[in-house]
C-alpha cells in the first residue's frame, strides 16, 4: 500500500534503508515521528547532521572522534607503551566498559576476509606499523573476535610485528566462541583481557 | 533415556498418530508406504530439532497448515519432560516442558537418540563426506567444543580458498600477503580435528568390530582413518604443514585446499575387504548397523544410554543376524520398525520377547502387548 502524502513515502523509504529496518518498522518509526513533537523531530534531525559534521576518525588511532587526535590518544594518563587493535570503533568502547584498560588503542577497521576482498592493505595495518617505529610501544594487544576472521587477523599481525620486537599477547578466548566482541559482558572481556597470552 | 509416549498430528503422511513405546522393545509393524519410517521420524525432530530427511516445511502433511510432534521422555532418574516442535507457516517452535526454545541446540543431547535406516548404507558405500559427517557427528559426542573447531576449520577454508582461487587465476593483490596466516589458522585448528577424529576412532573401533562379530557371527571388521597426513605421528601438527608443503604448487594451480580434514576418508575393512567398494550388501548393511550400535554404545558411555530406533531393521538380515540384532538391543530402549509381518512375529516369538507391537492398517494403529 502506497500513502497519499509523497512526505510520508519519502520518510519511509529513506528509513527503510537502514540496517534491521524493513518497510513495516519504517512505517511506524514515520508515525511516530508524526506523532510526535516538533521539537522532538528537530532534536533527532540535528543529532544525525552533526553526526556526519562533527565525527570523523582520530588520525593516530582511527577511532571514532570529535577531536583529532581523539580523547584517548591526547590523554596525557594514558600508558603509551601499550597498544590494544580492534577491529572496529564499538569495540574500543567494549573495552573502555571494563574499566581494566589504561592503554592506548588501534582500530584496524575490519578483519582480514578474502571472501569480502579484505587484505591487509584494506585495514590499517601500515598505519599500526608506523606507531610502532617510533620504540615508545613495547606491547601490542592483539583484541580482534575470536572467529576465524579475527583469529587469521591476529596470527596475521603477530608475523608481521614480531620482528620489530615489541611483546605481542591475545586476549584469552574468555569470550563466547562465534560472538562479537561488542556484546561480551564487562566481566567476561576483563577476564580475558588479564589472561592474554603472548603471540 | 526412553520415549513414553508421541503424538504426531498433521505430520508427514499422519492425521494423528499416539504411540506409547514399551520400556524395552516396541515394533512398529507396516507395509511400504504405511507411514512407519514417519514415526521415526517424528521421533528424531522430538530430539534433534530436525527432521531425518529433506526440508523441515515438507514435513507439513498435504493440505494442511501446521504440524506438531509432542513427546514425552523419561530420563534413568524418572524424570519426565514434555517436548512439543510445531512447524508452520512462520517456521519451527520448540518447546520443553512449555518453555519455548530458541534453537534446536539447547535441544540437542537432552533425549539422546541414535537412528539407524537404509540410508546408513551410504556411510559405508557412499561418498567420503559421508563417513566424515559419521565421524564429526561421533567426535562432537565425546567432545564438548568439537563442533566450534569443525565450524571455525571450514570458515577458515573457506577463505583460504579463496585466496588460492585469486592465484590460480592471476589475482589476489594484497590478500595474498595474508596466506601464511590463514594456513597457520588451518594447521591449528585442523591439528585440533584430525586428534579428536583419531581419539575418537580408537574408541569406536573396538565397539564397531565387536557389534559385527555379533550381528555376523564372525568376521574382523576395522575401521582405518585415510589421510594424505601422516596420522601414525605424534606431532600431527608438522605432519599436517608437512602435507600442505607437499602440495602447495597444486593447490596455487587448481585454486583450493587439497589436503586436511575436509578430505579425509574412513576406510570400513572387513576380513581385509574393503567395503567402500566391495562387499556384499549384507555385509555393508551389518557394517552400518554396527556403526551405529557402536556410536549407541559411545554415547551411553558419556551419560544416559539413548534410545536406539532401527528402521526397516530386517531387511538384508538373514533370519540368524536378525535375531542377533535383536539380541544386541537390550541395554537400550529399542524401538524397529518392519514391514515383514509374518517374518517379524517369528522372529519375536522366537526370542520370546517382551515388549509392544504396533501394526499399522490403513492409517489405524493397533496396539497388542507380547506376552
Amino acid at each position: 500500500m502506497r500513502y497519499a502524502s509523497p512526505a510520508i513515502e519519502r520518510a519511509i523509504e529513506r528509513l527503510s534503508r537502514l540496517p534491521g529496518v524493513g518497510r513495516k518498522t519504517a512505517q511506524r518509526l514515520v508515525f511516530h515521528l508524526l506523532r510526535s513533537p516538533q521539537d522532538e523531530t528537530e532534536a533527532l534531525v540535528q543529532a544525525l547532521l552533526e553526526l556526519k559534521r562533527k565525527v570523523r576518525y582520530c588520525s593516530v588511532c582511527f577511532n571514532l572522534s570529535e577531536e583529532d587526535p581523539c580523547q584517548i590518544c591526547a590523554d596525557p594518563q594514558r600508558d603509551r607503551s601499550t597498544i590494544c587493535v580492534v577491529e572496529q570503533a564499538n569495540d574500543v568502547v567494549a573495552v573502555e566498559r571494563t574499566g581494566q584498560y589504561r592503554g592506548l588503542y588501534h582500530v584496524l577497521g575490519g578483519a582480514l576476509s578474502p571472501l569480502d576482498g579484505i587484505g591487509p592493505e584494506q585495514l590499517r595495518v601500515a598505519e599500526l606499523v608506523r606507531r610502532l617505529e617510533g620504540g615508545t610501544v613495547r606491547e601490542v594487544i592483539v583484541a580482534t573476535n575470536p572467529n576465524a576472521e579475527g583469529e587469521a587477523t591476529a596470527v596475521y599481525l603477530a608475523r608481521l610485528l614480531k620482528p620489530l620486537g615489541v611483546r605481542l599477547t591475545r586476549i584469552a578466548r574468555g569470550i563466547p566462541v562465534g560472538s562479537d566482541l561488542e556484546y561480551a559482558d564487562e566481566a567476561t572481556l576483563a577476564r580475558a583481557l588479564e589472561g592474554r597470552t603472548d603471540l | 533415556m526412553r520415549v513414553v509416549t508421541l503424538h504426531l498430528t498433521n505430520y508427514r503422511s499422519w492425521k494423528e498418530c499416539g504411540l506409547a513405546f514399551h520400556p524395552q522393545l516396541s515394533i512398529v509393524i507396516g507395509e511400504n508406504g504405511s507411514g512407519k519410517t514417519n514415526i521415526l521420524d517424528a521421533l528424531y525432530l522430538a530430539s534433534y530439532g530436525r527432521t531425518l530427511r529433506g526440508r523441515d516445511e515438507d514435513a507439513i502433511r498435504w493440505g494442511e497448515r501446521e504440524s506438531s510432534v509432542r513427546a514425552i521422555f523419561r530420563s534413568e532418574g524418572g524424570a519426565e519432560r514434555a517436548v512439543q516442535v510445531t512447524l508452520g507457516p512462520e517456521g519451527k517452535s520448540m518447546f520443553l516442558g512449555g518453555r519455548r526454545l530458541e534453537g534446536r541446540t539447547e535441544l540437542v543431547g537432552l533425549f539422546p537418540l541414535v537412528l539407524s535406516s537404509s540410508d546408513d548404507l551410504d556411510i559405508v558405500r557412499g561418498d567420503p563426506e559421508r563417513r566424515r559427517n559419521f565421524l564429526d557427528a561421533v567426535a562432537s559426542l565425546l567432545y564438548r567444543g568439537y563442533l566450534d573447531t569443525l565450524r571455525e576449520y571450514k570458515r577458515t577454508l573457506r577463505q583460504r580458498n579463496r585466496i588460492l582461487l585469486e592465484m590460480a587465476l592471476g589475482r589476489g593483490g594484497s590478500m595474498v600477503s595474508a596466506l601464511a596466516a590463514w594456513t597457520e589458522r588451518l594447521v591449528v585448528l585442523g591439528e585440533a580435528l584430525l586428534r579428536k577424529r583419531l581419539r575418537s576412532l580408537e574408541e569406536l573401533g573396538p565397539q564397531l568390530s565387536e557389534y559385527y562379530r555379533e550381528l555376523v557371527g564372525g568376521g574382523r571388521c576395522a575401521v582405518r582413518y585415510l589421510s594424505r597426513v601422516d596420522v601414525d605421528v605424534d606431532d600431527l601438527r608438522a605432519a599436517l604443514e608437512k602435507a600442505l608443503a607437499v602440495s602447495a604448487v597444486e593447490e596455487r594451480e587448481r585454486g583450493m585446499t587439497l589436503v586436511g580434514p575436509h578430505r579425509d576418508d574412513l576406510a570400513l575393512e572387513v576380513d581385509g575387504t574393503d567395503l567402500r567398494k566391495f562387499g556384499s550388501r549384507g555385509q555393508a548393511r551389518a557394517a552400518a548397523l554396527a556403526l551405529r550400535l557402536a556410536e549407541a554404545k559411545l554415547v551411553a558411555s558419556r551419560g544416559e544410554p539413548p534410545i536406539l530406533a532401527v528402521d526397516d531393521a530386517f531387511s538384508d538380515l538373514d533370519d540368524r543376524r536378525a535375531e542377533r540384532l535383536l539380541a544386541q538391543t537390550t541395554g537400550f530402549q529399542t524401538i524397529l520398525t518392519s514391514a515383514e509381518e509374518a517374518r517379524t512375529r517369528e522372529l519375536l516369538a522366537a526370542r520370546a520377547a517382551h515388549g509392544r507391537v504396533f501394526r499399522i492398517r490403513e492409517n489405524q494403529v493397533m496396539e497388542e502387548v507380547l506376552a
